[in-house]
Formats: C-alpha cells, sequence, structure tokens
C-alpha cells in the first residue's frame, strides 16, 4: 500500500563519471524541454545524492572518478534504482579499449536498467524512467518486507 | 614703561584679583601635574602633585563659608598626613633599590609588599577613593562649592583630578602591577614600619567614620571666627549584609592562602550565608530582591571559580577583592541615603575593582584594567558632583525625606542630568569607545561575568530610583524637563542596541562578543526603564533578571571553553559540541533565551518592552529595538557555528569536558532560564511590589501569565501548545522507524579533505555580507577614532 | 488555567491548523509547481505531487553523517520549524471562519515565531557537518538579516494603521475586525508601498527565485538539506507548505481580510481563491526571474524594501 502512492515520487540524482556530456546534455533537455517533461511523472532532480530514488549514470568510469563514483553510491539511501544512460556505462561505448577506463558499471554496483544509445534519445530516457519506476515498486516492497 | 598704563594695570589686577590668582592657580596645577605624570623620579612625583593639588584645593578660601574653610583645614592635614607616609615609604624603598628612580622600583610592592603597602594605601587615598578620609574632605570641598552656588566650577574640579589620577595610576602599575626581576630582597617586619602604619591606620579610620574625624577641623573653623551652621550630616550607614561580607573576605585572605578550592568554597559558602541577613534589612523590596541577587549570582561565580582558577597564581587575593567589590555593590543596593549609596559605589567601582580585574598581571590585562578604571573614576566624579546638589536643593541625604522635598528647580534640573549621565556611563551605552568603556576582555571569567551581569546592572538600578525621586517633585524650571531626560535616555538605549550588536558580528574573539552583547542588552532594560510606565518598567525590570542568567551562563560557558581549549579566538574553534556536549546543551540555552525564541525567558521581557515602549508611542525605538535581536540572532548564530559546531579543529582535539564545579552553576542557570520562560510569574511578583513601591499601576499577573489593560499573553498557553507540537513530531518519527545507515558527508566524493579545510571558520562567516557592514563600520570608526581592528581582534 | 478545550485541539490539529493546513500547503506548492511549468510551456506534475512527495520519503532509509558534530542536534532540528509554523497556524486568525486565539494572537509572538524555520535551517545545517550546508548557513543568516529589517517596520506600520491614531494594536484579530470596517489595507493607497515590501519579503523567505540562493541546486547543492533524508526531510518539507500557509495567512490578515458574507463554508472558499491567486502571483515571478547572487540580494534587500516600507510608515505617521 505503501508503495502505490511513494512510487509517484521519484527523485533522479545524475552521476557523470567522466562522459562527453552528450548524454548530460540530453538528461538536461528531458527536463527543461516542453516536449519531454519528465515531470509528468513525478520526478524531480534534486542536488544531494542523499535524496535520491532512481540514479542516472553515465559516462565510462574513468580512473579519476571511480573512487568518487564508489563513495558516492554510499551515499544514496535504499531502495533506489540505479540506471546505466547511454551506451557508455554499458559496455564502455567508443572509449572501451582506452587505458583510462575502469570497466562496465555492473562490476561496481547492480544495473537495474539498461538503456543505450549514443547520445541517447530523451525518448528513451523517458522510457528507461518508467521502467526504473516500475522495479522500483518491487524494490521498496522488497525494502520493507526485509 | 608708562606709568599711567602701568597704574591701570595694577588698578585692573586689584580690582578682579580672585579673577587673576584663579587663572594663576589653574595653571600651577596643570603644569604640576604634567611635570608629576612625566616625571622620573619617585619622590619628585609625589611632591609635584603635593603642591598641585593644595593649590587646588585653595580655591576654597575664595569662598566665603566656614564650610570651605573647615573642608579647606580637613583637606590640607589630609594631605599632610598622606604626602608624609609616602615620602617615608618612598625614602625604604630608594634605600632598598639603590635608586631614587621610579623605573628602578619596577616591581617593588610585590618584593616587599609590608614596606610598600603604605604606599599603594596612599596613592589610592589621593585619588579620593574610600574607605579613606580623602573622599570625605573631597566631598566636603564640593560640597563647599555647590553651597555658595558655583556648581560648574564643582564639576571642573572633580573632572579636573583626572589628570593627577593618571598621576598616581602610573605609579600604581609601576611599583606594584609590573613584574619583580630583582634577586630577592628581605622585608622589613611590619613592627618596624609601626610609625608608618599609625598614619594609614589614621586616614582608614577618618573614611570609616567621617562624623567624628571632622569634628576637630570644624572646632578649628569656628575658633578661626565663622560658625560652622551648614555642615552636611556625615553618617554612613552599614547594611549587615556589607559588614558581613566584608568581614568575610578578610577570614578568605587570611584561611584561604592554603588552597584554591578552599577559598573559593569559602566565599561561596559567605555569600549563601549572608543572604539570611537581608531579612533584617530595612531597605524596601527593590532594594531587597537586587541585593538577594547579586548574593545568588557570587554564590554561583564563586563556585565555578573553585575550578576556573586552579591555574591562576595567589588566588586568595582575587577572591578577597571580589568580596569586597560584592560587599560594594550589596552597600549599594540596601543604603537608604545617597551618601552611602555613594561611599560604596565607590567602593564597588574602585580600586578594589581595579585589582581584581588585573589580577593575571600580564601586561595586556593591566593596561585594559587601568582603562576601565580611569573611565569608572571619571563617571563617578560626575556622581560626586551630582550628590552633593542634590543634598544642597533638598536638605536632606535619606530617599525617602528626598522624595517629600523634591522641588524640580534649576540646579536639581542639571543634578538629574548628570546623574543619569553617570549612571548611563556605568553601563556603558553608546559604546563607541569601548576599549575604555566596558570592563576588560582579559580579566579572569568569573569576575568578567560577575561585572557583565550583575555589577553593570547598578546603573539602571539608581537611574529607576532617581527617575522615581524627580517624578514626584513640584516642577520649577523647563530647562531639562523630566520627560526629555527619559526619551532621550530611551533613545540612547535603543541607538546602543544598534550599535554594539553591529560590532559583535565582526569581532573573532568570544569574550568581546559577549562584552558587546552585554551592552546591547543593557541597552534593552535601559529603554525599559527609561519609560517609567507600568509595562515599560516591569519589562525593564524583568530583562534586568533575565539578562543576569542568560549573560552569566554565556560567559561561564566561554569560561569553560577557554579553560579547555585554551584559546579565546573563535577561528581556532570548531566542533567542541562533540568533546564538550554539557556545555553545548547548556550554551545553546543561553543562546535561544537571548535571541528570545519562546519558552526561553529572553522572549517575554522582551514582550514586554516592546508593548511597553509602543503604549508610550515611541515607534522608532520600537524598530531599533526588534531589529536588535535579528543582529543578536545573527552574530550568536556565527558564534555556535564556528566555536561549537562544524569540523574539529587542532585545539579541539585535547578538549574534555568541563568539570563538575564549572557544570553545575551552568545548569542551574540554563534551568532557571527555561523555568523563567514558561513561569515568568515568579520573577514578576517582586516586580509587582516594586511597582507599588514606586507609586504604580501594578500588573495583573498569575505564575504565567501577564494582563495589563488590553495587551496579555500566557506563556504556559503558549509553551503547551510547543509541546503539543513536538509532542506530535515525536510521534511521527516514533511510528515511521525505518532502518539508519551510517555513511559520509557529501563533497563529491572527494575523501582527501581536512577538516582543516572544511571548516567554515568565524572570520569567513559573514564574507558575503562584510563589504557592506565594513564600510559602514569604516565610516562610524573615522567619526569616533577608534583605531585599527580592535573590534576584530 | 490551561484552557486547552476540545475545541482548539481540533483547531489545532485538523482545521483550521495542522492537518488541513498541511494537505493545503502542500496542494497549494504544488500548484505553483504546475504554474511555473505552464508558463515555461510544459505540463507539469499532477496537483497532488507534494504529497505523494511526503509518502515517498516515508519509505527511504535515514542516513546519518558520521561527521556530524552532536547527533541530538542533527535529529531535532526539523522539529523547531515544524513546532513553530504549527503553532503559528493556531493563533493566526482567517476572517470569517476561525477567530484565533484571543489574547494571545500576538503579533510579536509572531514574528519570532516566523523566525523559527529560519532557526531550524541553521541549526540543521550547522549540525551536519557539510562545508556545503555551512556555507548555506552563512547565506541564510545575510538574507534573514536583510529582510528582517523590512519585515519589522511592515508590521509596525500596519498595527499604527489599525490603531488609528490612538495608540497601536497588537492583537491580529483587532486588525483584521478594524480592516472589516474601514475598508482592507491593500485599497488603502498609503499602505501600497507596504504591500509591495511584504510581497518581496515573502518571496525572500520563500526562497523563491529571485531569491532562490540559501538551498539551491546551483553552487550550494540543496544545502542545509544536504544531509537529511528520510523522515527528516519530510519534516522539512512539511514545514516548508506551512510556512507557505504562514505567510498567505498573514498577508491576508495584514492587507486583504475581506469576508463574502456571513458563511463559513463561503468564506473559505475566498479564502482558498484568494490563496491560490497570489500563489499563482508567485509562480509568474518565479517563472522569469533568474536568481541573485548572495552579494546583490543583500544589497537589494537591504535597499528597496526597507525604503517602501519606510514610505508607508512616514505617510501613516504624518498623513
Amino acid at each position: 500500500m505503501l508503495s502505490k502512492y511513494a512510487i509517484k515520487s521519484p527523485w533522479l540524482y545524475r552521476i557523470n563519471t567522466g562522459s562527453c556530456n552528450g548524454c548530460d546534455v540530453e538528461l538536461a533537455t528531458t527536463a527543461l524541454i516542453p516536449r519531454y517533461d519528465v515531470e509528468r511523472l513525478g520526478c524531480k532532480y534534486t542536488g544531494s545524492p542523499k535524496h535520491a530514488d532512481i540514479v542516472l549514470v553515465t559516462g565510462p568510469i574513468t580512473v579519476r572518478a571511480e573512487d568518487y563514483l564508489i563513495r558516492m553510491l554510499d551515499e544514496i539511501p535504499e531502495p533506489r534504482v540505479i540506471v546505466a544512460i547511454g551506451i557508455c556505462p554499458i559496455s564502455g561505448g567508443i572509449f572501451r579499449d582506452s587505458y583510462s577506463i575502469r570497466g562496465p558499471l555492473d562490476k561496481y554496483v547492480e544495473v537495474d536498467v539498461n538503456v543505450s544509445g549514443c547520445p541517447i534519445r530523451p525518448q528513451s530516457i523517458l522510457d528507461g524512467v518508467a521502467q526504473a519506476i516500475a522495479i522500483w515498486k518491487d524494490k521498496i516492497n522488497q525494502f520493507h518486507e526485509a | 614703561m608708562d606709568t599711567a598704563a602701568l597704574g591701570e594695570a595694577t588698578a585692573f589686577i586689584h580690582g578682579h584679583t580672585a579673577e587673576v590668582l584663579h587663572i594663576i592657580c589653574t595653571a600651577i596645577f596643570i603644569f604640576c601635574g604634567i611635570k608629576a605624570l612625566f616625571h622620573k623620579e619617585l619622590k619628585k612625583v609625589l611632591i609635584y602633585s603635593l603642591i598641585g593639588l593644595v593649590v587646588d584645593i585653595r580655591s576654597l578660601l575664595t569662598l566665603d563659608s566656614s564650610l570651605a574653610l573647615s573642608a579647606f583645614y580637613y583637606h590640607v592635614f589630609n594631605f599632610l598626613v598622606i604626602v608624609g607616609m609616602m615620602l617615608i615609604t618612598a625614602r625604604s624603598l630608594t634605600k632598598k633599590a639603590g635608586s631614587g628612580k621610579l623605573y628602578d622600583m619596577r616591581g617593588f610592592g610585590r618584593a616587599v609588599p609590608w614596606t610598600a603597602a603604605p604606599l599603594a594605601a596612599g596613592l589610592f587615598a589621593m585619588m579620593g577613593l574610600p574607605p579613606f578620609s580623602v573622599f570625605f574632605s573631597k566631598y566636603l570641598m564640593i560640597a563647599a562649592f555647590v553651597d555658595s552656588g558655583n556648581i560648574i566650577s564643582s564639576i571642573v574640579l572633580a573632572g579636573g583630578e583626572v589628570l593627577y589620577f593618571l598621576v598616581f595610576i602610573r605609579v600604581i602599575r609601576v611599583i606594584f602591577l609590573d613584574k619583580y626581576r630583582g634577586e630577592p630582597i628581605e622585608d622589613r617586619k611590619p613592627r618596624e614600619l609601626f610609625p608608618v602604619y599609625i598614619f594609614l591606620a589614621f586616614i582608614t579610620i577618618g573614611g570609616l567614620i567621617p562624623g567624628i574625624a571632622v569634628k576637630p577641623f570644624v572646632a578649628l573653623a569656628d575658633a578661626m571666627g565663622s560658625q560652622v551652621t551648614d555642615l552636611p550630616p556625615m553618617g554612613l550607614s552599614w547594611p549587615i549584609a556589607t559588614l558581613f561580607l566584608a568581614a568575610g573576605s578578610a577570614l578568605v585572605f587570611f584561611l584561604g592562602q592554603k588552597s584554591n578550592k578552599r577559598a573559593g568554597l569559602l566565599s561561596s559558602l559567605l555569600c549563601l550565608l549572608a543572604m539570611p541577613t537581608l531579612f533584617f534589612s530595612d531597605a524596601g523590596i527593590y532594594g531587597i530582591s537586587f541585593a538577594f541577587l547579586i548574593l545568588f549570582m557570587g554564590a554561583l561565580q564563586f563556585f565555578y571559580s573553585v575550578s576556573y582558577m586552579e591555574h591562576s597564581h595567589k588566588q586568595y587575593r582575587f577572591y578577597t577583592f571580589f568580596l569586597i567589590m560584592i560587599a560594594g555593590l550589596l552597600g549599594v543596593s540596601l543604603s537608604g541615603d545617597l551618601l552611602s549609596m555613594f561611599f560604596f559605589w565607590e567602593i564597588m567601582s574602585g580600586w578594589v575593582m581595579y585589582l581584581a580585574l588585573a589580577h593575571e598581571g600580564d601586561g595586556f590585562s593591566i593596561q585594559e584594567a587601568t582603562k576601565y578604571f580611569t573611565f569608572n573614576y571619571l563617571g563617578a566624579a560626575f556622581l560626586l558632583a551630582a550628590v552633593t546638589v542634590v543634598y544642597n536643593e533638598t536638605g536632606h541625604w535619606n530617599y525617602t525625606k528626598i522624595a517629600d522635598n523634591f522641588q524640580y528647580t534649576r540646579p536639581m534640573a542639571i543634578a538629574v542630568l548628570l546623574l543619569t549621565l553617570s549612571f548611563l556611563m556605568k553601563a556603558a551605552q553608546l559604546p563607541f569607545r569601548i576599549d575604555f568603556q566596558m570592563h576588560p576582555k582579559p580579566a579572569p571569567t568569573p569576575i568578567s561575568g560577575y561585572i557583565s551581569s550583575t555589577v553593570l546592572k547598578s546603573g539602571p538600578f539608581m537611574m529607576v530610583k532617581i527617575f522615581f525621586l524627580a517624578s514626584g517633585g513640584v516642577v520649577a524650571t523647563t530647562l531639562f524637563p523630566l520627560e526629555s531626560i527619559m526619551h532621550v535616555t530611551g533613545w540612547i538605549g535603543a541607538l546602543t542596541i544598534i550599535i554594539a550588536a553591529s560590532f559583535a558580528m565582526l569581532t573573532n574573539s568570544m569574550k568581546r562578543l559577549l562584552i558587546f552583547h552585554t551592552v546591547s542588552q543593557l541597552g534593552y532594560v535601559v529603554v525599559g526603564c527609561s519609560l517609567m510606565t507600568s509595562m515599560g518598567l516591569a519589562g525593564g525590570l524583568l530583562h534586568f533578571v533575565n539578562h543576569m542568567f542568560f549573560k552569566n551562563l554565556l560567559f561561564l560557558c566561554a569560561g569553560a571553553v577557554f579553560i579547555s581549549t585554551g584559546t579565546d579566538k573563535m577561528d581556532r574553534l570548531g566542533g567542541l559540541a562533540r568533546k564538550m556536549p554539557i556545555t553545548f546543551f547548556c550554551f545553546m540555552i543561553g543562546v535561544l533565551s537571548i535571541a528570545g525564541v519562546p519558552l526561553y525567558s529572553g522572549f517575554v521581557s522582551k514582550w514586554m518592552i516592546y508593548h511597553g515602549v509602543m503604549e508610550s508611542g515611541f515607534v522608532g525605538i520600537a524598530i531599533l529595538a526588534l531589529f536588535g535581536s535579528v543582529l543578536t540572532l545573527a552574530s550568536f548564530i556565527k558564534f555556535m557555528h564556528s566555536a561549537y559546531l562544524g569540523q574539529i579543529q587542532e585545539n579541539v582535539r585535547d578538549a574534555k569536558e568541563a568539570s563538575w564545579y564549572m557544570l553545575l552553576p551552568m545548569s542551574v542557570l540554563a534551568g532557571l532560564s527555561v523555568l523563567l520562560g514558561v513561569f515568568p510569574g515568579i520573577a514578576l511578583a517582586p516586580v509587582n511590589r516594586i511597582l507599588v513601591e514606586f507609586s504604580m499601576q501594578p500588573l495583573d499577573i498569575t505564575a504565567s501569565s501577564i494582563t495589563f489593560g488590553a495587551d496579555s499573553i500566557d506563556m504556559l498557553f503558549i509553551v503547551s501548545i510547543l509541546f503539543m507540537g513536538m509532542a506530535l513530531a515525536g510521534l511521527v518519527y516514533l511510528l515511521t522507524q525505518t532502518k539508519t545507515r551510517k555513511t559520509h558527508v557529501f563533497v563529491c566524493g572527494v575523501g582527501d579533505l581536512t577538516c582543516e579545510d572544511s571548516h567554515v571558520s568565524s572570520v569567513n562567516f559573514y564574507e558575503d555580507a562584510k563589504g557592506f557592514i565594513k564600510g559602514s563600520v569604516r565610516i562610524i570608526k573615522k567619526i569616533i577614532g577608534l583605531k585599527g581592528d580592535y573590534i576584530e581582534r | 488555567m490551561i484552557t486547552l478545550s476540545a475545541s482548539s485541539v481540533f483547531a489545532y490539529l485538523l482545521f483550521p491548523g495542522g492537518l488541513f493546513a498541511i494537505l493545503f500547503g502542500l496542494i497549494l506548492l504544488s500548484v505553483e509547481r504546475i504554474a511555473v511549468a505552464r508558463f515555461q510551456g510544459r505540463v507539469g506534475p499532477p496537483i497532488y505531487q507534494n504529497i505523494f512527495d511526503i509518502l515517498k520519503l516515508r519509505i527511504k532509509e535515514v542516513l546519518i553523517p558520521e561527521d556530524v558534530t552532536n547527533r541530538f542536534m542533527f535529529a531535532i532540528a526539523p522539529v523547531f520549524g515544524f513546532v513553530g509554523m504549527m503553532t503559528a497556524i493556531f493563533i493566526l486568525p482567517v476572517s470569517g471562519v476561525y477567530g484565533g486565539t484571543g489574547a494571545n494572537s500576538d503579533l510579536i509572538v509572531l514574528v519570532y515565531l516566523m523566525a523559527l524555520p529560519a532557526v531550524s535551517h541553521i541549526l540543521g545545517g550547522s549540525a551536519s557537518g557539510s562545508t556545503f550546508a555551512a556555507i548555506s548557513v552563512s547565506r541564510e543568516v545575510i538574507l534573514m538579516f536583510a529582510y528582517e529589517i523590512s519585515f519589522i517596520i511592515v508590521l509596525f506600520t500596519v498595527a499604527l494603521e489599525a490603531g488609528a491614531g490612538e495608540g497601536v494594536v497588537f492583537s491580529l484579530k483587532g486588525i483584521v475586525d478594524y480592516q472589516v470596517i474601514h475598508g482592507s489595507f491593500i485599497s488603502n493607497f498609503k499602505m501600497i508601498p507596504a504591500f509591495l515590501a511584504f510581497v518581496i519579503f515573502m518571496l525572500a523567505t520563500l526562497e523563491v527565485p529571485p531569491f532562490h540562493i540559501a538551498e539551491n541546486d546551483g553552487d550550494v547543492m540543496k544545502g542545509y538539506l544536504m544531509e537529511y533524508s528520510g523522515m527528516p526531510l519530510a519534516f522539512f518539507e512539511i514545514t516548508h507548505a506551512l510556512k507557505l500557509i504562514v505567510l498567505l495567512t498573514v498577508l491576508q490578515v495584514f492587507f486583504m481580510p475581506g469576508i463574502a458574507g456571513y458563511n463559513v463554508f463561503f468564506n473559505l472558499l475566498w479564502f482558498i481563491g484568494k490563496s491560490a491567486v497570489v500563489v499563482i502571483g508567485i509562480a509568474l515571478i518565479h517563472a522569469s526571474m533568474p536568481s541573485f547572487r548572495v552579494d546583490q540580494a543583500f544589497k537589494f534587500l537591504m535597499t528597496v524594501p526597507i525604503l517602501l516600507s519606510l514610505m508607508s510608515l512616514g505617510m501613516v505617521l504624518f498623513l
């Protein structure tokens, strides 16, 4: 019962682990441009990871960003959903053989939704967020039974 | 030269002998003073000052009255005795030091105390401070001037003595307060110094029983031909509590030399034991309630100092002087006549206070204590002139008799103005030169806190009494109408609130911030007390009581932090709340009280003051007062964040919680702040009786509510709603418990920032607004000349 | 001695305080978000969005930073603001609907209660142990210092005008009654500058752009709220909603307490209607202005609203 209303207000948090900013531009687009407004689903971008529900990770995990990513992921409260935005966190994308890439995101955390694209389209982002919300509902129920 | 012109000149001089003589004497007075101030040899300093002062009092002979003649004889006799005593002592010191120069005798007062003590006593006596007889002969001199109608000359004379005050204080600093840097020398036994001590006893006894001591000189003036008919009565009435504490201080001096703990506990016990003696006092409820608070706060301070003064030296001296100061303050509150009040006022703010403030002995302490002593001396000089005029106009010393005979004539208007001025100076209003006007920062915290919370209240205390006395009189002049004096006082109070609180926003030192806030809150008390309406005066008096409690609490917390961390600067502190949680909790209660949050005591008294001010129609004062509240909150938030919350800095790493001796007084005061916030009626019951004593309509109060006319408030109601809200919040917290987890602070995932890097310290706190504030402060500084970063240091 | 009758407890917990105020406030916040979105050409969230936000926060786990200097203060800080606002709503009269609490509905009490949410932000932020929170606290204090001056002057102007030359009316109910008889202050030309100053004060204290400084996503990353999560964060959000209602009610008490007849229900609808119009006005300013920098905001708040309110005060005193 709790989860029925809770899923109507997912808060999004963006982590950029060294991406080319292409996907980040599209993320900004999704929130601000009228056609793709994500606020319809009740979402909101928040400034602090401790307020986050759905985490949108862009970028291949570069060497410098690795430590920071691990520490930040620790600061996100359960129940949460991790979404990999763009092809870079899924497989490294066009940077995958580089010396400074530490590997796909699921080496560090269990990824719930993979949304690929390079750069990703706003419609895909919305689709990914909608799927994440559905997964989130199950996670909430699991978190409260445990 | 032309004989005609010469003849004219001679005729002119003959015709105006008095004025010419006067000018010559004034010139000699100033010349001797300056010579004495800069001369290097002790004997010459003493002789120059004798010449200057005697020439000055020669002006008494121009007055034609017998009072002047007897005053002249008594004063000259006193001076001769004292200077003789000092010259003998100077000779012994010269022998011991091997040279007559003042700076070669540096610190000798500490090395050979028995030999040098008469010199100290003599110097303090020459300044005209009690309990020495010069106090009374100086009073007689001023009385003679006032009697013959020269009020202005009396004020000038009293003020002009400041020059000689500076001379004497210089000698005292060099000989007694500086450090002794020679080989140990042998002190002479008291037996050998017997003759000198006889002189000392003479002038002291003359100061304590003035009525008898002055009789021979009256007889002498009598024998010279004129009948002395108008000698003012010079009896002192000693309240029992004062005698008790004075005797107790001697007890502490002798018994307390063994250990600091024993001395402190003994002093605290003495204060508590003095409370029952208040029942035998015949002062009104106004005096008795103030005296009760004085003793209560004193007991707490001494208990606190048992732990605080552990690191100091020769604490028994500190306790002795402190006790004498409290005895003086008790005398001010319990005395029934003006002369005794003035006597005790001078004891309270005289050399006893100076020696207690300079206790730590380092250069900065002594310098600041000297500045404050000078300021107090000046204020007391005005008080002397004013008190004499009041006697002269009404013919009585006793308060009730003055009230019956009060007539608001021209001299009386000047007297009331001077009295108000002097009491406002005591309360350090308009703090443009706060380095002179307030007690010094480096003094030990127990006495700092006590002066801030209790001693400075004697200013508004007496001011209310004077307004009450003056308002009952027949109005006979339009020179300084009482309503205007009261209105201007209110404005001075309101401006002080803003000025002091704005300086506090800029400062970086804990104690200086608290000192500025003392001045600011005293502004609230002055605003309330200057209204003399029921609501206004009750608000002012309630704030008087509340401020004592929460200001002392804040000072005690600052002292505990100073002992634990060793520093007073807020930019070196941080994160203390983790190391000293109980101190932090008490500190927060103090901060919420001073900011005026409902539930704590500050709110009720401020509410009453605002209502009182608006009732009298002073919109400007009300706006300034309410704004001052915001400024107060802002500067305390800076203090709270940079010292207690935030990241732990290096000074704080080894800090420990304060000891129980310190925590107990703090907790008592914190509890009282909350209690008076919910049940202000406890403090308002005596205030109501005081209002009746001042012939005003008492307020309609229950334990927790206040009603007067159409205004009313019920604190218990508001507090119970607040508690209902808290209970609701607590319930919600309990019902929605989920898992918790520890994680780290968000700094974008960076892991290598040190605590020093990530702490926002006090200098940086208001950086964004500093440009604007600094600009305005710079203008003020240019106008008043307060150089450098005195405020910011 | 304590007159907490059943009706006052009802008024405190359910209507018009407590539950009604919280729900109404949350809905108004969503209305504001919808209005901003529509002004920007977007669709915006559904109207119950902020209520869902609170319900969602209930299910999140609570994270406590290990650097927190004082856990007690960190846990208790949200409660100050909540308690203060609940009490403020309880004592505020709504014209035609609720009469306040008689003698205790007093302007001075209101001023100090309205400062409590800021105090709770400051305590919470300071206790967080985070640098961003500390910076945001210092900004909040600077702004509070600046906007409180104009609020105080507006307050005294209103009290003086309601006293109509024979003293000052501090009772809130008295101010409302005066205006019901003599006409609302918003139609009084002397009070228009005070009205403008009060609107600026409202924007500053609600942290709506152009005053979105102490707690924004841009440079201080949520500032004093940064370390809070779960139920404590929900308390801050509820306090924000209550603050909006308190400010709207104070605006109406001071300037436009008109009533639409003597039926309680119609007066309630009229109150809701006026509030909604004001909120949409706020949304218009929100959508069309960028935010100030903190020193620009400080200079602005120290000059413009103070001048406006002093103008009103002068006119009331001398005209």
